[in-house]
């Protein structure tokens, strides 16, 4: 984990709200894995005070740069939209754990919806280069939202819209749930998005018996795990009641989560 | 030029510290800023038994600040010792241990428990813990109970302890001259200041507990007024904090009668806000001839 002075390298948008944007990633920085985050001090002045959290999208260890993709939001997110390349960057980073990798006989369903698609995004990425045949499920309500992306080399990318206008008709969930059990029998589910879509993968890894990992989203100050103010409520069978989402996580097996 | 500051009988080495519950127990920044430089790490709050804390969510950020609800969220002194001390024992700076309870007697349970431990330089009391045998009134807004408790706290120990006082009161000043007339060593002010956001959406309070504690720079200019008044009040060091982000604020606070400081929020924002903040103030200090920390005070 490092405090470190970067540079924008590129913005774009790559759908309707959404933006990428990759930044020089320091030599001496630890390189960050799949489901980890940074932290990105927008600007001097106190308003927005605090640090935002985005998740890695992308790492390109040759060229030394990191992406995110992210929201155009609130206040935070609209001065981070209006930087451009060759503007400096303060991020800290890496945070939090990572998705764990999947048995080589197991297959990955990546679930995504919204801003969740950042960690997902760069988890398949990782496994399609090391040989894994990843499922990459991306929901949103229309055509518009669905973003510009390069396709996967083993594994692939099902769209899904609410109104049908593009890919299957119909949420990421209601499509697994389209797959016959055989289709899912060695399947591994990850998911980062809306809490609603994250209970339904995790209702749904329970109903086939899978097991699913889930990154969680809290209001974060700190970031590395020193405030207690990121807390997500765990399971009655956990030893604890509540885990940071910036230390503990953000990636915990869904079913030590309390879904309400 | 010397930096030093004297509390009861023992020395911080310089007077920037940073501030309970936004730097857990100095384990989590040691790889973003130089722990050995600190004056002092005030740990977050220990209460006897441990402390889930509040439900979520338990943070909202406000105009220039943020609102707080952990709740006093801790691993209790029996794990504290067995799982926190062992890294601070290892630390070269002061480690301040911040006490919380719901009654007097958790208070001197806490510091009975860990008072031989040579890793503590000493306490400070967060006294703006409602007590449940008083109502659920602060125990810091009531000059009485602030005065017993202290006293009853001294008893129990030679370490320096440092009563840290809340905003959330009519008369500031009242309480710092109750600490000090218990035997209080030093007094910090502010805590955070009560606060709420509602959430016109939800038609709902923003966080579970309704009210929490405001912190950055917004209460700043609370914070100074705090120190100024307390520090003609009493004769003990006062020490200053509530949204110090750089060295200008800390030289507020210092020329309003502060003789140490706490970086609260500000870590959040640059975890090395406290070392950027020493530099500054031995900056200033050159600048204008300053040797030691006093040749702030008395200037209005
Ligand atoms: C671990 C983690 C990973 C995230 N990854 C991404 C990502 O890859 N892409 C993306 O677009 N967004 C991501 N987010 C959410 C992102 O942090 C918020 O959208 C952003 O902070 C909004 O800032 P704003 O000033 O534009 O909006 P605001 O108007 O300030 O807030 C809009 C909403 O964003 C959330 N938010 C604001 N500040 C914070 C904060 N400090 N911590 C957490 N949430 C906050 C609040 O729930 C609020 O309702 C992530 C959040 C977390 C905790
Ligand atoms: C997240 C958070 C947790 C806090 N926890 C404690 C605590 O446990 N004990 C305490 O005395 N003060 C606690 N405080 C108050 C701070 O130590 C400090 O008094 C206050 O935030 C004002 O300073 P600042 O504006 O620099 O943050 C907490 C503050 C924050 C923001
Ligand atoms: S944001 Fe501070 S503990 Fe997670």
């Amino acid at each position: 984990m490092t405090n470190f002075k970067s540079e924008i390298l590129s913005q774009k948008s790559i759908a309707l709200g959404y933006m990428e944007m990759t930044f020089r990633w320091p030599e001496e920085s630890e390189k960050p894995k799949p489901g980890q985050f940074l932290t990105i001090k927008i600007q001097e002045q106190p308003v927005p005070l605090l640090r935002r959290p985005f998740a890695l999208s992308g790492f390109d260890e040759e060229q030394k740069s990191a992406s995110i993709i992210y929201q155009v939001r609130g206040t935070g997110t609209k001065m981070l939209a209006a930087l451009k390349a060759g503007d400096p960057l303060d991020v800290l980073s890496p945070l939090g754990n990572s998705f764990s990798l999947p048995a080589v006989d197991e297959t990955p369903l990546l679930v995504a919806g919204g801003i969740g698609l950042g960690p997902i995004l760069y988890f398949a990425r990782e496994l399609d280069k090391a040989g894994h045949s990843p499922v990459l499920i991306f929901g949103c309500r229309e055509k518009s939202l669905i973003p510009d992306l390069p396709p996967l080399t083993n594994g692939r990318i099902q769209f899904c819209t609410d109104d049908g206008s593009a890919g299957f008709h119909g949420s990421s969930v209601d499509y697994m749930n389209s797959l016959s059990s055989d289709e899912t029998g060695n399947a591994k589910v990850y998911s980062c998005g809306p809490t609603g879509m994250l209970k339904a993968c995790h209702d749904f890894a329970l109903s086939r018996d899978l097991s699913c990992e889930t990154a969680m989203e809290e209001m974060m100050a700190c970031g590395v795990g020193a405030c207690m103010g990121c807390v997500v409520e765990l399971a009655e069978d956990q030893d604890r009641k509540y885990a940071r989402v910036c230390k503990d996580g953000p990636v915990f097996q869904s079913r030590t989560i309390k879904w309400t | 030029m010397d930096l030093s500051i004297k509390i009861k009988d023992k020395i911080l080495p310089n007077p920037v510290g940073v501030a309970s519950g936004t730097f857990g127990y100095g384990e989590e920044y040691a790889p973003l800023t130089d722990l050995s430089a600190l004056g002092a790490i005030y740990t977050k709050a220990v209460t006897v038994e441990p402390r889930p804390g509040n439900p979520l969510p338990r943070l909202v950020e406000t105009p220039a600040g943020m609102i707080n609800s952990i709740g006093l969220a801790n691993v209790g002194t029996e794990r504290f010792l067995k799982e926190k001390i062992p890294f601070l024992n290892s630390l070269s700076c002061p480690v301040i241990l911040n006490v919380a309870g719901s009654l007097e007697e958790e208070y001197a349970e806490v510091i009975r428990r860990v008072d031989s431990q040579d890793a503590l330089w000493g306490y400070e009391v967060n006294i703006s813990c409602p007590n449940v045998k008083h109502g659920g009134l602060a125990f810091g807004t009531d000059p009485v109970q602030v005065e017993r408790l202290t006293s009853s706290l001294k008893k129990l120990t030679d370490k320096p302890l440092i009563m840290k006082l809340t905003p959330n009161v009519t008369d500031i000043s009242a309480i710092a001259r109750a600490a000090e007339a218990g035997g209080a060593d030093a007094v910090a002010c502010i805590n955070t200041v009560m606060g709420m956001v509602v959430d016109i959406h939800k038609r709902k309070p923003a966080i579970p507990a309704v009210t929490g504690g405001l912190s950055g720079p917004a209460v700043k200019p609370v914070g100074v007024a705090a120190v100024y008044r307390v520090s003609k009040a009493v004769n003990i060091p006062v020490i200053g904090l509530g949204g110090i982000m750089n060295a200008d604020d800390a030289v507020e606070y210092l020329l309003a009668g502060a003789s140490a400081l706490q970086i609260g929020t500000a870590n959040f924002v640059d975890p090395d806000t406290s070392g950027k903040v020493l530099t500054g103030i031995k900056e200033y200090m050159k600048e204008a001839g300053f040797t030691r920390i006093s040749d702030f005070h008395g200037h209005f």
